[in-house]
């Protein structure tokens, strides 16, 4: 079983989100949540030709996907300089 | 459709096996302790563990059944890559670096860190092995879909060859071999995938099948409208047909049934509008199938008995472009836009099924061909299980927000993603492992589109099997790429279940023995112990493959997701970011999670239906998916009975560190 005091003995052991991580993490859920309350509540609007003449459903979801990727190399890049780098 | 297997499709699956089999007896000197088996020696490089975590997440669901649900019902199939996605933001910005400082071997191992509770292994230990099983059976039946075609076996033998591998893996070196077997087969998948997609561009759109020896549909008419009131229908003077009311029976009131006058034979066609004239209609082929109703008897295939060879039927290969823009009957190479584009300006013919039951106890299944709009096919709400998007009714929308909160709040809760975290160093590595994770699963679910739509209009579909749809693809491309991306795909599923029997054997062996029971072990008899939960994990994973063979694989990992965003997240997030949190309140948000999800699964429309051959309307929960109700209950609960069973602060340890 792991000792809770070793758990807080060094910076690397702190179980805090991280203040980027959560603003990033606010971010997604916000725009997930919109893709969701659109696709539910408006439908049509989806089907609606929107970026590139593609529909807003198929935009909105490579969105999704390459935003999730942006914002995971965003946050690495802001961390960078925290913690010990290892292998 | 009956498949045959090819020399090169057998050498290529060999070759992939034994690779997957010699990187785990390597590896096997790296597994005699504890510390290596479950955990791989906490040394893994990051980035080889962030592919692997595309490996592991990368599963039968992902590849068989998106490409599956995308070739048959178009958009909503990408609706699960964006929520699989989704959920990874969960995992890196939340649970990633947490998880990796409180834990060593097990999920429990983080919710216990600071209760040093017996309660918490137990139920935790339990959810571990719930979500494992319930993952574990759409990997299996993705199993027994692909070593059909790949080796000419039959479900039921691809499913135990399957199991038997997967338990040789895991009992030679556990985590070690998982990780580089997992490692591989991401690269692989996302490279093979990368290049499929650039071949179904290089080769365009087209109204005509590229497989010259495919059926060809036939089409009758046109006729006029006022047709369908006759009693006869006279193609020509060889050819007539007595129209029959049977389609009053049918929920498709535009499928036809004629009998022909010449030999009496029944057969069901779909009503369409003409192409040239929309005032005028034609008919469209339909495939049936008249399953028996006693065992032991052969099914009825397109009127003749199934098999090979002109006096045996079999079903034939669909999907088509019905129209293309402009009047084209091609449009040569495409990039990804234009390729989109065409599709959503389209129509397509886009194959669906009804079974009706017969007064003499066989059961009809029809399957049609229906021309569907590009773009609808592009918009949400063509699956059956995704109709509500599109309905009016309250109840009917949430099901899809349900799942789509089950598909985000899930990942991050799933056993084997998170021991995948102990793999690494410290929690910097499990942070940059995760993005590399990130990065290559969403490259690959931006595939998916193009693979699920690429497959859609290949003409190389079999309408009574959405899981074979990409390895169908690929055959289109020729037999190489077939047996390349049906080895994949193979090693997909060896990879997955891998994991998730170490998982599982993790489970038992940490939080259920040691933890619960309190039995102390050596250090080599964890070992033991654990190759032995993995055999019996292995053995019923087997079993619920075999039982489950015919439910699309995607939407049984929407059930894994559900029970493990209901039974894990809540308490893990609350436990690292609530300091109220008990050891009892825990231990009931686990139980509640796991138990409520659990029953609305089994109590649910779809289970009704696909599970227990009931009526659906009979399903006491208003909608099929619990996520909506059952997450939230899961945090409710855990607030409740820690506010509740927090009356002495300071004999209640902390769940923040930091406080």
């Amino acid at each position: 079983m792991k000792n809770p005091e070793n758990s807080t003995s060094h910076p690397e052991n702190e179980p805090n989100i991280n203040p980027v991580g959560l603003l990033f993490f606010l971010i997604y859920v916000g725009l997930y949540s919109l893709f969701i309350i659109l696709n539910s509540f408006f439908p049509t609007t989806m089907g609606s030709p929107y970026f590139f003449g593609l529909n807003l459903s198929v935009s909105f979801g490579f969105a999704l996907i390459c935003g999730a990727v942006v914002l995971a190399f965003l946050y690495t890049f802001v961390l960078r300089s925290k913690g010990p780098k290892g292998t | 459709m009956l498949h045959e297997p090819s020399w090169i499709a057998i050498l290529i699956f060999c070759s992939f096996v034994g690779i997957t089999l010699a990187i785990s007896f390597l590896a096997a000197g790296k597994s005699k302790s504890s510390q290596g088996y479950f955990a791989a020696h906490g040394e893994v490089h990051w980035f080889v563990n962030g592919i692997a975590f595309a490996g592991d997440y990368l599963s039968a669901a992902s590849f068989l059944g998106i490409c599956g649900m995308i070739a048959f019902f178009g958009y909503d199939g990408f609706l699960y890559s964006i929520g699989y996605l989704a959920g990874w933001i969960v995992a890196l910005f939340v649970i990633a670096e947490p998880i990796k400082r409180l834990g060593k071997f097990t999920f429990a191992d983080a919710l216990d860190a600071k209760f040093d509770s017996r309660g918490i292994r137990l139920v935790a230990g339990i959810s571990t092995l719930a979500v494992s099983l319930f993952y574990l059976i759409p990997q299996m039946v993705g199993a027994g879909v692909l070593i059909q075609p790949l080796l000419g076996f039959s479900h039921e033998v691809g499913v135990i060859v399957v199991g038997t591998v997967v338990i040789m893996i895991v009992t030679t070196a556990g985590m070690v071999s998982t990780t580089y077997v997992q490692f591989l087969k991401g690269s692989l998948l996302v490279l093979f995938s990368l290049i499929l997609v650039v071949m179904i561009l290089n080769r365009g759109l087209s109204t005509e099948t590229a497989n010259k020896t495919q059926h060809q549909i036939t089409i009758l008419g046109p006729f006029s409208k006022d047709t369908l009131n006759q009693k006869e229908l006279i193609v020509n003077e060889k050819l007539r047909f007595t129209i029959t009311n049977e389609n009053k029976t049918l929920s498709s009131k535009s499928i036809l049934s004629l009998v022909n006058q010449r030999d009496g034979t029944r057969s069901f066609w779909r009503i369409e509008n003409a192409l040239e004239s929309p005032e005028k209609i034609v008919l469209l082929e339909t495939q049936t199938i008249v399953s028996p109703a006693k065992l032991g008897q052969k099914p009825i295939v397109n009127g003749k008995p199934k098999g090979k060879g002109p006096e045996n039927g079999e079903i034939w290969s669909v999907g088509n472009l019905w129209k293309l823009p402009d009047g084209k009957t091609q449009t040569g190479a495409l990039n990804p836009s234009q390729f989109l584009n065409i599709i959503q300006n389209s129509e397509i013919l886009l194959w669906t099924s009804e079974k009706l039951k017969q007064d003499d106890g066989t059961t009809l299944t029809i399957y049609y061909p229906k021309v569907t709009n590009g773009k609808d096919v592009l918009s949400p709400g063509n699956h059956p299980s995704l109709k509500g998007i599109r309905s009016e009714k309250i109840f009917d929308k949430l099901n899809f927000i349900s799942l789509m909160l089950a598909l985000f709040c899930g990942t991050a809760s799933l056993p084997h993603i998170l021991i995948r975290y102990y793999t690494v160093k410290s929690p910097t590595c499990a942070r940059n492992s995760t993005v590399v994770g990130i990065g290559s699963i969403g490259f690959f679910y931006i595939l998916t589109l193009f693979l699920g739509l690429g497959a859609m209009v290949s003409g190389a579909l079999d309408p009574t099997d959405s899981n074979m749809s990409a390895p169908l693809l690929a055959k289109n491309f020729g037999e190489f790429m077939f047996a390349v991306i049906s080895a994949i795909a193979f090693t997909t599923v060896l990879g997955t279940v891998s994991g998730l029997i170490v998982a599982a054997s993790g489970a038992v062996v940490h939080d259920l023995i040691a933890g619960v029971l309190g039995h102390e072990m050596e250090d080599h008899n964890k070992v033991k112990a654990g190759k032995i939960s993995a055999i019996i994990v292995g053995i019923l994973a087997i079993i619920l493959g075999i039982l489950f063979q015919k439910m699309n694989v995607n939407y049984l990992v929407g059930w894994a997701f559900s029970i493990a965003a209901s039974a894990n997240l809540p308490s893990l997030t609350l436990l690292l970011f609530w300091k109220g949190t008990t050891r009892q309140g825990i231990i009931a948000a686990v139980l509640v999670g796991m138990i409520s999800s659990l029953a609305w699964i089994l109590l649910s429309a779809d289970t009704f239906k696909d599970v227990y051959g009931l009526p659906p309307e009979k399903s006491i929960v208003p909608f099929s998916q619990p996520g909506i109700v059952t997450i939230p209950l899961g945090f409710i609960t855990l607030i409740a009975v820690s506010l509740l069973t927090r009356k002495n602060p300071e004999l209640e340890p902390s769940a923040n560190p930091n406080a």
